[in-house]
């Protein structure tokens, strides 16, 4: 069975009440500006992660927006995630970043948070699939009671319009009054905004490190203000920090110059190889093995011409005027040049004298 | 008529009849010289013309070859198979008219083609000449294919330690840090001196150097034997034999062509040019007696053969050949007596028996030119085998055969190395050609003696996880493991055991993923090539070596030393050696490219390091898993 509309005609509180009524189980899919995909078995919910990846991991950026970890933590924690494989849940159960029952509070309130965020949609189409195969494979379960997470839903949409309008931005700054907390029914959570936030800080500062949700942020800071333990400032002027921007820029100068350097050297040295050669010159100097070699070449090419010689007399009964005679008939493969470095006599019809011009 | 008188007249006619002819022979022996001239010449015949026409035949065969080579050429096949033929018959150790008349008979589609080769290679390996040449050019083949092969691999070798070397060099100009790209670069001015200054041979020796000192047991092997192999060719004699006797002027060469060739003016020179150098060379002497006779010059061989056996008084082959220029000369006496001394010397020799058996028939002994004949049958001697049949009555020198000369070969030592024909690139070697071998031996023993000396210092590391190889500084230790520097970043920051083994199993398959497919696309480029990367497998080596053979034979397809009676001119683009080496090579490739799978990825273990297992955090790789 197959539930799918507009959020405009039936809102998402309406469709959660139903499942929960009806106790379904299946997924609900919503396609907004705010994309969420929602589990439900027996009415109840069971996760609010898609399975599949699709859509961004709402626990991940719970965890992120609300300073859970550090950027070092983040960066170890994506590496593994992106070399792992693993679930991001498992990851930070086994890297010791959150035990389960700190992960399983976490986990309820971002899945607060999520419905709140959902019923603050106004547009957005819907899509509820039954069945129970539908809810293999899903990691890191919860079981949440609808009509909880409803009513606490309502009640923020009914507080954070005032609460907004004071703290309307996160560059809103607060500061910390002189008034001592001693005496104070103060819990934990306000304790830690109140640590966090040191002599003066932004909303936004105290909302990065509380980790707590944003609702929970500025219900806390107006709490602090109404008891006079902080006070909200004017809005501090926008200042550009660009040191990052002149970091980067100066390493990457530095990474083409020195990639220029490298191959300007290169260059230069082999320019120098070519023109230094400091070993040809005793490579090339006269030894016996070139000697031996020409000698082997000259005789090789004087035993050809002799061979052709014979082959002449044979057919001729004399030996040829010259040597250039030798060239058509028998075919020698000599060019006119070496034919040119022998001294050729005929000395009668049976007798020649041949020796290289430059042997003496 | 009266009986008696009838009985008497037929006495006496059959007397006349009986001792008439003994009678007149006796009478004719008072008879004028030129009477005796005449019959004598029937009995005698003069020899001179007879030898130095004998002489000839080695010389007219190859004419006739030529005049059948060009009737070939022009189409003519019954002129080129008789002319072929009368070449063969000329002279049947004329290795080249078997083979050309093989052609003709193949083109005739006649079986004798068969018969014709077969003659053809029985004289091509009876001849010192011809064995001497293909000898040589399988050497100097060899040599230039090993030598081809070995600067491939040891660049291949060299580039497994690139990281070791890259890392020092970087770390010198640059700092700490090697994985930037830029810092390839860095070769140039490293690979450029080495080549340029040094040369190709202390190149060789440094990178040598580098794989012994800091190679593996497979790799060093390998170099090792390379490197004996060259080093060998300047110090053992049996690779410049066979190129001592490819040398004309060698003395080994001018005994086989004083047997061989004709007489002619050429090797009388070389021959005395040899004996003015060494006037005391037996086998020198020996050859110009050969030469002499078969100039029909007995006088002057004679005087030859003498000198030889105040040489080396038992050569029972000098003795024969100088019983034969008695002979000759008509003086049968001599030449028995000759003939006899050499059958006590050696009295398996059939020519000499047979040699014997002429002389006795000259002397009127029949029933002991049996004997001899009997003999001569009996060791083996059959008239014309191997040379040119004589005209009856004729006796036959003796010559050393190629077993002889390949051992004066061998006693010459060294006139030629093969290294010697690395001379017109001297410029390009950065050494003399003869200290090559030497600075390949200094090289091997200074190996030995370096690691005697200084501990093995492994600078390459194969990680314990994806095999991927870095240098000392780079490579980092977890738990008792090498990693490379990615793995060991991996796993340094890793803090549980599930997240560790994970991260360390997906980097490992995405490494072997990333390795496989780079020596594949490296085997593509080069046969061969990706297996000898991946640690010089044999498989790579056989590639390599069968890939050097086929280029040879498209580049080099009619060798290297060509016979100076049939010069080969260069063979055209479409000669059948190229297209063999041409079809060689591209079924290496497609073997290398399209074989199966398995046989291809066989060889492709390439971390046997990654079989470690990391404090069983890891599943070993088993064959079953590399298969899947």
């Amino acid at each position: 069975m197959a539930l799918e509309g507009r959020l405009n005609d039936f809102t998402l509180e309406e469709i959660l009440q139903l499942i929960a009524l009806q106790q379904k189980t299946g997924v609900l899919t919503v396609e907004a500006s705010y994309p969420m995909v929602l589990y439900f078995e027996g009415g109840e919910l069971v996760g609010y992660r898609d399975r599949r990846g699709a859509a961004p991991d709402p626990l991940r950026a719970y965890l992120k927006s609300y300073g859970f970890f550090t950027a070092e933590n983040w960066e170890h924690l994506k590496f593994i995630q992106s070399n792992s494989g693993l679930d991001f849940t498992e990851i930070i159960i086994n890297e010791g970043h959150m035990s389960p029952e700190e992960l399983l509070r976490v986990q309820h309130d971002v899945a607060q948070e999520h419905i709140f965020k959902g019923m603050l949609l106004r547009d957005g189409r819907y899509h509820f699939q039954s069945g129970r195969e539908l809810l293999h494979g899903i990691r890191a379960r919860v079981r949440v009671k609808v009509e909880g997470l409803l009513m606490e839903a309502a009640r923020r949409i009914d507080e954070i319009a005032t609460l907004e309008e004071r703290y309307f931005d996160g560059d809103v700054r607060v500061k910390r009054t002189d008034k001592s907390t001693e005496g104070l029914p103060l819990g934990h959570r306000p304790l830690n905004v109140l640590q966090i936030l040191g002599e003066e800080a932004t909303v936004g500062f105290v909302e990065a490190r509380a980790k707590i949700s944003h609702f929970d942020v500025l219900q806390t800071l107006e709490m602090l203000r109404d008891l006079g333990l902080i006070r909200v400032l004017d809005l501090p002027q926008a200042a550009v920090d660009e040191d990052e921007l002149i970091v980067a820029e100066e390493t990457t100068r530095r990474t083409t110059l020195s990639s220029v350097v490298l191959v300007l050297l290169s260059l230069a040295v082999l320019a120098a190889s070519w023109w230094l050669m400091p070993m040809r010159s005793y490579a090339e100097r006269e030894t016996p093995a070139v000697e031996r070699e020409q000698a082997f070449r000259q005789d090789e090419m004087k035993s050809r011409v002799q061979h052709a010689l014979e082959l002449y007399h044979a057919d001729k009964s004399e030996y040829p005027a010259s040597l250039n005679a030798l060239r058509k008939p028998l075919t020698l493969d000599l060019s006119s040049d070496q034919l040119a470095r022998f001294r050729y006599t005929r000395d009668g019809a049976d007798h020649y004298l041949l020796a290289f011009k430059d042997q003496k | 008529m009266d009986h008696r008188l009838r009985g008497a007249l037929v006495c006496l006619l059959l007397l006349v009849l009986f001792l008439g002819p003994q009678l007149a022979r006796a009478a004719g022996k008072n008879l004028p010289a030129k009477a005796d001239s005449s019959e004598e010449t029937q009995d005698q015949p003069d020899w001179v013309p007879i030898i130095q026409a004998w002489a000839q035949r080695p010389m007219e065969s190859r004419l006739l070859l030529r005049e059948g080579d060009l009737a070939r050429e022009e189409g003519k096949n019954s002129v080129a198979e008789e002319r072929l033929d009368r070449a063969t018959l000329a002279d049947a150790s004329n290795a080249g008219a078997w083979f050309a008349l093989a052609r003709v008979h193949l083109a005739d589609s006649n079986p004798a083609f068969l018969t014709d080769l077969l003659e053809g290679s029985q004289a091509s390996l009876r001849s010192f000449a011809h064995q001497s040449r293909l000898a040589a050019n399988l050497l100097l083949s060899t040599d230039l294919i090993l030598a081809a092969s070995f600067l491939w691999i040891l660049l291949i070798l060299l580039l497994r330690y690139l990281p070791f070397l890259h890392h020092q060099i970087r770390g010198l100009t640059q700092g700490p840090g090697h994985l930037e790209g830029s810092g390839l670069l860095l070769w140039i001015p490293v690979a450029a001196p080495l080549l340029l200054c040094l040369g190709v041979v202390p190149s060789l020796c440094a990178g040598s150097l580098i794989v012994w000192l800091y190679g593996g047991r497979r790799a060093r092997v390998v170099v090792t034997v390379f490197l004996l192999f060259f080093s060998a060719q300047g110090f053992l004699g049996a690779f410049s034999t066979p190129l001592v006797g490819l040398r004309e002027t060698s003395r080994s060469s001018l005994v086989q062509r004083a047997t061989h060739e004709s007489p002619s003016p050429a090797l009388q020179n070389d021959l005395d040019q040899a004996l003015t150098k060494n006037p005391e060379d037996a086998d020198l002497l020996f050859a110009r007696g050969l030469v002499y006779a078969r100039q029909a010059r007995f006088d002057e061989s004679a005087r030859d053969f003498q000198n030889v056996l105040k040489l080396r008084p038992k050569d029972p082959m000098a003795v024969n050949n100088l019983a034969n220029d008695h002979y000759f000369r008509g003086d049968y006496d001599r030449a028995v007596a000759g003939y006899q001394h050499s059958a006590a010397l050696d009295s398996l020799q059939g020519s000499t028996h047979y040699n014997l058996a002429q002389a006795y028939i000259k002397k009127l002994f029949f029933k002991e030119s049996g004997e001899h004949m009997q003999l001569a049958s009996r060791a083996g001697f059959e008239l014309g085998t191997g040379g040119v049949r004589l005209p009856t009555g004729a006796v036959y020198y003796q010559s050393p055969g190629s077993w002889d000369s390949w051992l004066m070969a061998w006693h010459e030592k060294k006139t030629l190395l093969p290294l010697d024909f690395l001379a017109p690139w001297r410029k390009w070697l950065g050494v003399p050609p003869d200290q090559i071998h030497f600075w390949l031996a200094l090289t091997l023993v200074l190996s030995l003696l370096l690691m005697k000396i200084f501990p093995r210092e492994k600078l390459v590391y194969e990680c314990a996880n994806c095999g991927r190889l870095s240098c000392a500084r780079c490579s980092g230790e977890h738990e008792g493991n090498v990693f490379c520097p990615a793995c060991h970043g991996t796993a340094r920051r890793a803090r549980s055991e599930m997240v560790l083994s994970t991260l360390l199993r997906n980097r490992r398959r995405s490494t072997e993923f990333t390795f496989r497919s780079r020596v594949r696309r490296l085997n593509n480029w080069s046969i061969g090539a990706g297996e000898l990367y991946s640690g010089l497998r044999k498989r790579g080596l056989v590639l390599t070596l069968l890939s050097a053979w086929c280029i040879f034979g498209m580049v080099f397809p009619s060798g290297l030393l060509n016979d100076p009676w049939r010069p080969v001119a260069p063979l055209p683009l479409l000669a059948w050696p190229r297209l063999l080496g041409a079809a060689g090579l591209l079924l290496l490739y497609l073997y290398s490219r399209f074989g199966r799978s398995s046989w291809r990825s066989r060889s492709f273990h390439l971390h046997p390091a990654s079989m470690v297992r990391l404090a069983d955090l890891m599943d070993s790789r088993g064959e079953k898993q590399m298969r899947a």
